[in-house]
């Protein structure tokens, strides 16, 4: 397996510069810094997630957040003390009131789930191209969201899930994060990549050359379902609270926003448009609030943070659809400009 | 509507290895193809030629699985091949290339050879051998161009990157649709190099499409003419220059080009 060596050497760089990020937020960071550093990385491994399916086979998709949610409602109820269950959510079905896990078991029966929830939406969604399987993922999105929202019983429906024990800390999310980058470049790097990057590149020779699309989407869908679900884990261990809405349209368009900002068919991309629309995204939060700049006191702009995304999704599809960094990681592009002052000399 | 001038007995040569039959194909009551078969033996070198519209690349694109034929059949060693897909039909061993270029445009030329190799692997019984990596980049004069991403390439080239695609699935027949256009004199006789060496080489039988005369000439063991959606002449390239009716269609319907009539 000499290309799985391939991808961890490739994920070193990114990796030192993540936990760079996390040591600085941690040596010098107050509580919100925190926060935010930690909202990033569960973002990051979302992105990621999201680019293992939809950057490799260009078929875009708007579900992704249904599997972060499922997994995060998963954990949930198998680590939050029977104690509180007791209150929160009495009449949970298969007496999941009254067991209780420690956050690791629990996080991987939750990501378990989720895969199998992932192959099941994924033997129909894998069938369609196109619109019908972008309005196909949509459709799942909702449905998701319709069953947070009224299986009472288990998600306590609209009002929060609250009382998750908090176990995780920057320094998990940093290793998440790595995880997701690494394993979204081994499959990207892999044959059945490499098939689903040539069927999103030209779908009829693909399958004339032999590609089963079916297959190699559906491996891609799983593998993206679960990985986003672990952004979902990530989320529900440090904030302690979840709510349908945690899952719904604005961290989809959050995270779609990252991907296209910087360029969703290479890994490098994901990560570069994560980093860049966190950054912008909290500027511009600030400017949200009405700050006072230079003496000059702004007023407060509801829904600009919502307009932000929206122009970013608008302005990179118009003017650069392939993102940031194109179709080309990093080392490819350093490959390119090595090349480029070699043949300047 | 033109009359067969040749029997479909007499269309099927006795060691042919692969054969379609009857192929009727037709869109919105329009026939693209009518009744045509044509067959292929190992080692041979086969052309099929006709004015624009004349149903070749529909002829291929059934064959291929890519359309779905009304009626006919496709035998491949004996064998009805009943698979009706495209990837189906790459399984079995019939690849081909595409008249508008479709390579993948964002991989290098090497990767688009890993991706029909990968596919080719799944299926390939011991005895359909297959060329590596290496060899299909050489053979198909790619050594240079072997890193680069196939979209900064020129026309000529991504056509050899097409064919060095299909040969990388470990065909048994192979179909190249208009492989020489787009192409200088020069790319267009080492192309002709190069096909005599790929038939040399891996002994299964080709199939071209080409409106250049010439070129289906000087490469072809056996010529079939279309027009108008059936099989109006075929045989050896001599006898199929001098073919009246060839003629006819060649140099009298020039302005008829276009949809036929059912
Ligand atoms: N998908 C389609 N839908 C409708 N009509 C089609 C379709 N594909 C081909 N045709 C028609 O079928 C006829 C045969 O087309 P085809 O492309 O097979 O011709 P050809 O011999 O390959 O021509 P050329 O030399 O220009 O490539 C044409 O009249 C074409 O308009
Ligand atoms: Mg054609």
């Amino acid at each position: 397996m000499s290309y799985l060596l391939l991808s961890a050497r490739r994920t070193v760089i990114p990796a030192i510069f993540l936990i760079l990020c996390c040591v600085a937020v941690v040596l010098f960071g107050e509580g919100y810094h925190v926060r935010v550093a930690y909202m990033f990385f569960v973002n990051l491994v979302i992105v990621a997630g999201l680019q293992v399916f939809m950057g490799n086979s260009n078929v875009a998709n708007l579900g992704h957040m249904s599997f972060a949610g499922i997994a995060a409602y998963a954990v949930a109820v198998l680590y939050t003390p029977t104690a509180l269950k007791a209150t929160l959510i009495p009449n949970a079905p298969f007496g999941l009131a009254t067991i209780q896990l420690d956050f690791v078991t629990a996080s991987v029966i939750a990501l378990a789930l989720t895969a199998v929830i992932g192959w099941l939406s994924g033997l129909a969604l894998c069938r369609l191209s196109g619109v019908a399987a972008t309005i196909g993922t949509l459709a799942l999105l909702v449905i998701v969201h319709v069953v947070f929202v009224n299986w009472i019983d288990i998600t306590r429906g609209p009002r929060a899930f609250f009382g998750i024990p908090v176990a995780l800390g920057l320094p998990w999310a940093v290793g998440a994060a790595v995880l997701a980058i690494f394993v979204a470049r081994w499959f990207r790097d892999s044959s059945d990549g490499l098939q689903l990057r040539a069927s999103g590149d030209n779908l009829l020779a693909a399958r004339s050359m032999g590609v089963n699309i079916q297959r190699v989407r559906l491996k891609a869908w799983v593998l993206s379902a679960t990985i986003v679900g672990m952004g979902g884990v990530l989320f529900a261990l440090f904030m302690g609270t979840i709510a349908p809405n945690s899952f719904y349209f604005t961290q989809t368009f959050l995270t779609i926003a990252m991907l296209i900002l910087g360029g969703m068919r290479s890994v490098s991309g994901a990560i570069t448009g994560t980093f860049i629309v966190a950054v912008g995204f909290e500027f511009v939060r600030t400017l949200e609030n009405g700050p006072e700049i230079l003496g000059v006191q702004l007023p407060t702009m509801f829904g600009l943070t919502g307009f932000f995304l929206g122009a970013i999704i608008v302005i990179f599809l118009a003017l650069r659809p392939d993102g940031l960094l194109g179709t080309d990681e990093f080392e490819d592009h350093w490959a390119a400009f090595r090349q480029r002052l070699r043949a300047r000399k | 509507m033109m009359n067969s001038v040749a029997r479909e007995d007499s269309l099927v040569s006795s060691d042919a290895k692969f054969v379609a039959r009857n192929i009727s194909k037709h869109f919105d009551g329009v026939y693209a193809v009518n009744g045509a078969t044509v067959s292929c033996a190992d080692n041979e070198i086969v052309g099929l030629i006709g004015p624009n519209g004349a149903g070749k690349t529909t002829l291929m694109n059934v064959i291929s699985g890519v359309v779905r034929a009304d009626e006919g059949e496709i035998c491949l060693d004996g064998t009805q091949i009943e698979a009706l897909a495209p990837e189906h039909c790459a399984r079995m061993g019939i690849a081909r290339t595409f008249q508008n270029i479709r390579v993948f445009s964002k991989l290098t030329v090497r990767q688009n050879i890993q991706v029909a190799h990968a596919t080719g692997l799944r299926q390939r019984s011991s005895k359909r051998k297959c060329a590596t990596e290496d060899e299909l980049i050489e053979l198909l004069e790619l050594t240079a161009a072997s890193d680069l991403k196939s979209e900064t390439l020129p026309y000529g080239t991504q056509r050899r990157v097409e064919i060095a695609r299909a040969l990388a699935l470990g065909p048994r027949v192979l179909l190249l649709d208009e492989p020489a256009a787009g192409m200088n004199e020069q790319e267009s006789e080492a192309l002709l190099q190069t096909i005599r060496e790929i038939s040399r080489r891996f002994g299964f039988g080709i199939i071209v499409i080409d409106h250049d005369l010439r070129f289906i000439m000087n490469v072809c063991d056996r010529i079939y003419v279309m027009h108008m959606g059936e099989i109006i002449a075929h045989g050896d390239p001599g006898s199929v220059r001098e073919n009246p009716t060839v003629r006819e269609v060649y140099l009298g319907n020039r302005h008829r080009d276009g949809s036929p009539m059912a």
